[in-house]
């Protein structure tokens, strides 16, 4: 570590600096779906050495954030027809255990945890922030994934959970508020049914739902894999 | 695989140390110390620390920040959690391997079914996880899921690490499932999963994961059920 480094993040905490901060800006869309990443502007953003730099950009790689093209360098991982549905395959494969497990097993202080985020999302009067929204819906989920209590699902689901909120801000960003609300409707329906069949310590129902929210995520994969084609053809 | 590990020396490094760490000559719970290990292997502290983080996204290894990296260890009360994920992890693969006949070449999953049979006859330990994670892995690629591979390449790593734990131990007196036993079946459905998939039944594909999972547990419940305590003797 330079001594540069050491200044500006005591601790050599660099890398997890601009890890964490690279991560956020791209699973909320703010740094968009193949948009390039250029270790220069990273560098001076974060007046960090190049060694923490390159560390952050590695971990991001190698988890499926960032992407090396052979042309033009690194760039955000971009939402093709591949990863769309390789991501969508994930989530029913996890998190219809996950949905069914937390049923059976969540104590009452999970339960307390799932429907607070629940309400929160119902609570979210305006309903057309793409953030906001996209934020609490992913809030629900990693509720249920700790009432799961199974390690070995957790951080798996949760990185899931990060691509699904992705989606699901692009998909918002691309609908009128009229749709985001029905969108947002729809989702509170899902939410109030999975809260209420795991209250109730009932997994097939639980799990029930949960394939009617899979059809949600579905529908929103198809208004981003619409794009990325027109874009495609654009070019 | 070797998305951030580039150059020869650093690929071989990244998998001695791998080797190390699923075999157990590098146990669970070792202090990974960086200044230690850039000596031994003989290479600069920038490309270990790629290589550390790649044995991280593996769950090979965990990095906490200001306190160096350690081997993952393996807890005794996340096994029940570890069957579970495994179930998963089986079932889920070959259901969508057997959902997608077009990205699974049959012949090459009786292939690995076969080496995993020739490493059983052959008797040698590293020869069998080798093979069977190479089946298991195999059956993960045709599920064509970038998450689904890594998921089941992780936790793949966890159980070839249990299975090592049990090798090598003291051979119980009462074996309910001893190893020829233990492994014939595992021969057995190995080639059950294979046909589930070529006859496109996810159904069955699902069930015989969880009966997969079940039985390399019974397999280590009945390594761990022995008492070998009964035969002391009391004070004089």
């Amino acid at each position: 570590m330079s001594q540069k480094d050491q200044l500006a993040h005591p601790k050599g905490q660099g890398a997890l600096i601009v890890y964490n901060a690279l991560k956020d800006d791209i699973i909320h869309a703010r740094v968009a779906p193949a948009a390039r990443i250029d270790e220069a502007a990273v560098l001076r953003r974060f007046q960090v050495s190049r060694t923490p730099v390159r560390e952050a950009l590695a971990r991001l790689e190698l988890e499926g954030l960032v992407e090396r093209s052979p042309r033009s360098g690194l760039r955000a991982a971009r939402l093709t027809d591949h990863s769309l549905n390789a991501f969508l395959e994930g989530f029913s494969a996890l998190g219809l255990p996950v949905v069914r497990i937390a049923a059976q097993r969540r104590t009452s202080g999970q339960l307390a945890q799932i429907a607070d985020a629940a309400n929160r999302f119902a609570a979210l009067a305006a309903r057309t922030d793409p953030v906001a929204m996209a934020e609490t819906s992913k809030a629900f989920y990693a509720a249920i994934a700790r009432a799961a209590q199974n390690p070995f699902f957790e951080p798996h689901f949760r990185a899931l959970l990060d691509e699904r909120m992705r989606i699901f801000i692009i998909a918002a960003e691309l609908c009128s508020d009229e749709e985001r609300r029905q969108a947002a409707d729809l989702e509170q329906r899902h939410n109030e049914r999975i809260l209420r069949a795991i209250e109730k310590a009932e997994p097939a129902i639980a799990e029930k739902a949960f394939r009617q929210h899979l059809e949600l995520v579905s529908d929103r994969i198809d208004k981003v894999r619409l794009k990325a084609l027109e874009e495609e053809r654009s070019r | 695989m070797n998305v951030s590990v580039s150059g020869k020396i650093s690929s071989d490094v990244f998998a001695r140390l791998r080797e190390d760490i699923l075999s157990l000559r590098r146990p669970p719970g070792q202090i990974l110390d960086e200044a230690e290990l850039s000596e031994a292997l003989g290479i600069s502290r920038t490309p270990l620390r790629r290589i550390l983080i790649q044995l991280a996204s593996e769950d090979l290894i965990i990095m906490q920040p200001n306190r160096g990296a350690v081997v993952a260890p393996i807890n005794l009360h996340d096994f029940p959690f570890f069957i579970e994920a495994l179930s998963v992890v089986y079932g889920q693969t070959q259901a969508l391997a057997a959902r997608k006949p077009d990205t699974v070449s049959h012949r090459l999953l009786a292939e690995h079914a076969d080496r995993f049979e020739e490493a059983v006859a052959s008797e040698d330990f590293s020869a069998i996880t080798d093979a069977n994670t190479a089946f298991h892995l195999a059956i993960a690629e045709a599920a064509r899921s970038r998450f689904l591979n890594n998921y089941a390449m992780n936790i793949l790593n966890v159980g070839q690490r249990i299975a090592r734990l049990s090798f090598g131990y003291y051979p119980p007196e009462d074996d309910e499932l001893p190893p020829d036993e233990y492994l014939q079946g595992v021969v057995r459905e190995h080639r059950a999963i294979v046909s589930a998939i070529v006859e496109e039944d996810d159904a069955e594909a699902w069930r015989l994961g969880v009966a997969h999972a079940e039985l390399f547990r019974r397999r280590m419940m009945s390594l761990l059920r022995q008492n070998l305590a009964r035969n002391l003797d009391g004070p004089a």
